[in-house]
């Protein structure tokens, strides 16, 4: 018994020294720096890519090309393509059904009001913001983009 | 005015103030202090969950535990303890944070919500009186809470293992920060100064672990021994933190575009009753978990162990709700927990009638 106890005390001790050098070596120990917001933007540039068309469209007032642009099945995926789209209706008087895919669009990427990714909609959405303030049948929407806005948990 | 309740007032106001200033000076608005959204940061710092947002150490939550762990060292309160139903430890930590998910914002969080000017918080807080009121209710009336009272007391040494590992992962953080996650957007990404989130969280942990100050045990308190202590406790806690928050021109009253907030009172609601009545049956917010925790309470390491993974689970499978309202996770996760807690329940009043 006693040397079951006398080998344990020597395993502790030489595994506690180790530990020791090993916590010391951690502080130089070389971490690759990835930064996994990367991979993210890289993925969301893609996107943008794909409905850059119907954004010019859009800029030549071709709103009618640039909806069926937009609701290519191609661009089912494309958080960017429910953005616009949200938008082009918002402007062209359905207002709630404009709304309902900019909130969609919203919730399924926060990366789209990330203030780090240069590409975000941040400005288009405090436009919103303030175009429906005080519209109490859209109030729903001015929490959910005003909330995402101000940034928190959630 | 007694001593204890002179501290347990003292503390409330100490929260309230660190936890205004941690959200002025960087942490995400009325989260300074928050375990369930530290959890969630948590564990996503230790690679349990991989949404880019929301990973961080979050220095508050380990330093409120090395806190509380020096204080029982020295007021001699380490004793290691455990009941026999542990399980329900380890679910009430899950269902705890599942339960704060859905609502976004623990107690504590609730509290600087309505601080912040969030009138929706309201839904939450009346849940969790509520909630609250059925734990007191249920253990009031006919109840075998003996296997949640302590039956067994442990070697100190049992209890050391999981403030120590708090303490190693600490330490390694601050030997190689490199090796945990870290956000660089995103509510993770918002973070006070290191000095202040240390020293905040060892001041409160170190103040909680003598007064045992507890949101929901403050309720508790008011309901059961009609003591007005815990009342005014949430009151200096809630008016501090809101007196700061008007000061820095943070304060924002009424219920459209708060910050991680939404307007869904039902599940607000039903979301907190399920934490207050989580919280009365195994004696503690989950804030009070992790002070317990730290003192040697073998009960709240496991509920600690639940919080965590059950942080993990909100991130992997959708149920954080966000400012439209909770998700169809969200609300099957609240389900679930008043289904299970309802049932353990049950079981209970049924072993004490055998």
């Amino acid at each position: 018994m006693k040397k079951i106890k006398l080998i344990l005390i020597l395993v502790i001790f030489a595994s506690a020294v180790m530990n020791i050098y090993y916590l010391y070596e951690l502080k130089s120990l070389p971490v690759p720096k990835n930064d996994p917001r990367e991979a993210k933007y890289l993925s969301m540039e893609l996107k943008k890519r794909a409905v850059e068309p119907a954004i010019n469209m859009l800029r030549e007032d071709k709103v009618e090309e640039a909806i069926i642009f937009l609701k290519d099945e191609r661009l089912e995926d494309n958080v960017f393509a429910h953005f616009y789209l949200g938008l082009v209706y918002f402007e062209t008087k359905k207002e709630k059904e404009g709304l309902q895919l900019i909130a969609k669009a919203i919730k399924e990427e926060p990366t789209l009001y990330d203030g780090n990714y240069p590409d975000n909609v941040r400005r288009i959405l405090k436009i919103i913001v303030d175009k429906i303030h005080g519209r109490d049948e859209l109030r729903e929407f001015r929490h959910l983009i005003d909330s995402k806005l101000k940034g928190g948990c959630g | 005015m007694r001593k204890e309740t002179a501290f347990y007032l003292f503390t409330a106001l100490l929260m309230g103030i660190f936890a205004a200033l941690l959200s002025v000076y960087g942490n995400p608005i009325n989260t300074g202090i928050c375990i369930s959204c530290f959890m969630e940061n948590f564990s996503g710092a230790i690679k349990l969950h991989q949404n880019i947002f929301m990973q961080y150490i979050r220095p508050e939550l380990i330093f409120i535990s090395i806190g509380s762990f020096l204080s029982a060292l020295i007021r001699k309160e380490f004793k290691a303890r455990i009941s026999s139903s542990v399980i329900y430890y380890f679910l009430g930590g899950i269902f705890m944070i599942i339960g704060s998910a859905v609502f976004i914002g623990c107690p504590i969080k609730m509290m600087l919500k309505l601080a912040g000017g969030d009138l929706n918080s309201i839904a939450g807080i009346l849940g969790t009186i509520f909630g609250v009121w059925l734990g007191v209710k249920f253990l009031k009336s006919n109840i075998d809470t003996a296997s949640f009272r302590i039956s067994h007391v442990s070697s100190s040494k049992n209890a050391l293992i999981l403030p120590l590992t708090i303490i190693i992962i600490m330490v390694i953080y601050f030997l190689n920060p490199g090796l945990f996650a870290e956000s660089k957007s995103g509510a993770g990404a918002e973070k006070a100064p290191l000095l202040l989130a240390t020293s905040a969280g060892l001041i409160l942990g170190a103040f909680s672990q003598y007064s045992r100050f507890c949101i929901t045990g403050s309720i508790r308190n008011s309901l059961i021994l009609k003591n007005l202590t815990g009342f005014l406790a949430l009151l200096i806690l809630t008016l501090v933190a809101m007196l700061i928050n008007i000061y820095f021109k943070r304060f924002n009253l009424g219920f459209i575009g708060q910050a991680g907030s939404h307007t869904s009172y039902l599940w607000s609601f039903l979301a907190m009753t399920l934490v207050g009545y989580i919280a009365v049956l195994i004696d503690g917010c989950p804030f009070r978990q992790i002070v317990k925790m730290s003192e040697g309470d073998i009960n709240a390491q496991i509920a600690f162990v639940g919080m965590v993974f059950g942080a993990a689970m909100v991130q992997n499978f959708g149920i954080l709700s966000d400012s439209g309202g909770p998700t169809f996770f969200g609300k099957l996760g609240v389900m679930i927990g008043i289904t299970v807690f309802a049932f353990l329940s049950y079981e209970l009043i049924r072993d004490e009638k055998n």
